[in-house]
């Protein structure tokens, strides 16, 4: 099956991963999401989450920030405005092949 | 065939998408009795400062109440491990639209027992008032809430 290359244009392939969707998607209609939160939406293990995570970051599309010690230490992550924008070109693109 | 696999797949991504964006509005753990209890009183003293003090005193009474608030706010969002962002999902906007035409009316009757009565009946209008607007909108939110979940489920 052909896709129109207007739409696949659109796509993300950082994006295309599931579970990489799935964390920018809380992250673009949230301020921040912490490690526990993510953790718990996405239903992945602690070194899954910060392997997305750092492919995120490496790309630019999210920031981490570490805030505390110990066990009252807290990992946050907040969307960048390059990550809100692929995002949602990603999503535009997607609701693009559905209506074709 | 393969075309409907492929559409089902975009389905199915498009609805995880949904089921992100709507997470940090809509997975939150019980909201406390004293949140609304908390909300009352702070009603009842933001009309008491107004009423009863003046000057530095008022200005130094109302950043405190500002702070209590920042406080709230502050605790709330670490509990959650989130906080929402952006238009809140269309199912919220009736209950949105209730709670700030509460909040309106408790005003309203607040300013009115003040101007006509006294402080007092001013502070226990703003005070029961907004216990009652907050309880009843936590209580509408959370019933939303789990209506969005389960359908996202």
């Amino acid at each position: 099956m052909s896709l129109p290359s207007s739409a696949l244009d659109g796509l993300d392939p950082i994006l295309n991963a599931p579970k990489r969707l799935a964390f920018m998607a809380v992250l673009a209609r949230s301020t921040s999401s912490d490690f526990a939160f993510l953790r718990e939406h996405l239903g992945v293990s602690d070194s899954d989450l910060s392997k997305q995570a750092a492919a995120l970051e490496a790309s630019g599309y999210i920031t981490i920030t570490k805030s505390g010690r110990g066990r009252g230490a807290v990992t946050a992550y907040k969307a960048t405005k390059a990550g809100r924008h692929a995002y949602r070109r990603h999503r535009a693109a997607l609701r693009s092949l559905l209506n074709d | 065939m393969e075309t409907n696999g492929h559409r089902d797949s975009v389905q199915d991504q498009l609805r995880e998408m949904e089921r992100g964006e709507t997470a940090s509005w809509v997975v939150y753990p019980a909201t406390p009795v004293w949140w609304a209890v908390g909300y009352g009183l702070w009603g009842a003293a933001f009309v008491l400062v107004i009423g009863w003090l003046d000057g530095a005193a008022q200005a130094l009474a109302q950043v405190g109440l500002v702070l209590v608030i920042g406080l709230m706010m502050a605790w709330d969002r670490r509990r959650r491990g989130t906080y929402p962002s952006g238009r809140p999902p269309r199912e919220f906007n009736w209950a949105i639209l209730r709670m700030l035409c509460g909040a309106a009316a408790v005003a309203g009757l607040s300013w009115l027992a003040g101007e006509q009565v006294g402080v007092w009946l001013a502070a226990v209008f703003a005070g029961v008032g907004s216990f009652a607007v907050v309880s009843r909108y936590e209580d509408e939110y959370a019933a939303i809430a789990a209506r969005i979940r389960e359908r996202l489920k």
